[in-house]
């Protein structure tokens, strides 16, 4: 559990102004990632239903294009497939909300850089600029955690302490 | 903490089971196109964004009873809203140039459909869109 904790719990900013512009950056970009490129190749609440999805269902044209990449994905092209899509709808949301930020954060890494360098590479930036700007949002988040606005910071020890010490007052 | 690798070992199971997977429905499509007010009609055939089809190689159709009408038959594996493509004379001149290409939408289901069209021409008259569910 010890781990858990501290993947948990958020490095917090001196100024309560930089936590608030990391959480309007992660917020944004982990609701575009989810409710956009997410939903339309994973099965979640929020994916339209004329795509005929199921509940944590991957597009069936998704392992195809997996595997295309070759190597490790074409060995096993639907579990690539399957992180890839989950990392994007759903750890997007968990990103957003600052929930497991640092687990999300690393899973949406993952995603980003097997897109950056199987998918578009070659492509030219502007093709790479989506997934690049994922990568880069997701890379300080991994070491930052959610910061004060998220909920990893209400359920971290040192939040819990501080409450309670309040209370004791 | 011991459930942990064990939970994590299900999850990847169930997923490299395919069970994870959207099931693709088979789509067999009957394309007929008229070519008898075209000029000059060579390697009629069709391009389009969906498997075996492609937007880089003409899938060529054939006029067996010599009335002008070209046909093929195909069958696709799709879990997806449709299909898009145009038909091409001369193995690359495509028709409805600067147009939108024609459009078939697919119902989840496994279907047959018929589609029945005039070379160039986008109008509603010219084109039959027949489908039945298997």
């Amino acid at each position: 559990m010890k781990i858990i904790k501290q993947l948990t719990t958020p490095i917090i900013q001196t100024s309560w102004l930089a936590d608030a512009l990391f959480a309007f950056i992660r917020f944004t970009c982990g609701m575009l990632l989810s409710i956009d490129f997410g939903a339309s190749k994973f099965g979640v609440p929020w994916t339209d239903a004329d795509r005929n999805l199921n509940l944590f269902e991957v597009s069936a044209w998704f392992p195809e294009d997996v595997a295309s990449y070759g190597g490790i994905f074409a060995v096993a092209p639907v579990f690539f497939a399957w992180m890839g899509a989950f990392s994007e709808a759903v750890g997007g949301v968990l990103l957003a909300f600052g929930l497991q930020t640092r687990i999300s954060s690393f899973l949406i890494m993952c995603t980003m850089l097997v897109a950056i360098f199987c998918q578009h590479w070659g492509e030219g930036s502007w093709q790479l600029l989506p997934a690049m700007g994922f990568l880069w949002m997701a890379s300080y988040n991994l070491y930052f955690g959610s910061g004060r606005f998220g909920l990893d910071y209400l359920i971290s020890p040192p939040f819990k302490t501080t409450q309670s010490l309040k209370s004791n007052q | 903490m011991k459930t942990l690798p064990l939970l994590i070992c299900i999850v990847v199971c169930t997923i490299l089971c395919n069970s994870c997977v959207q099931k693709t429905h088979l789509k067999t499509i009957t394309f007929s196109v008229d070519m008898n007010q075209v000029d000059a009609v060579s390697k009629v055939g069709i391009r389009g964004d969906l498997k075996p089809l492609s937007w880089d190689e003409t899938i060529f159709m054939t006029d067996d009873d010599q009335n002008g009408i070209y046909e093929l038959t195909l069958d696709f594996h799709s879990a997806g809203p449709g299909l898009e493509f145009k038909f091409v004379n001369g193995n690359h001149q495509f028709e409805l140039q600067d147009k939108d290409n024609r459009a078939i939408p697919f119902t989840y289901q496994p279907e047959t459909i018929n589609y029945t069209a005039t070379f160039n021409n986008l109008d509603d008259a010219e084109t039959v869109l027949q489908r039945k569910a298997n």
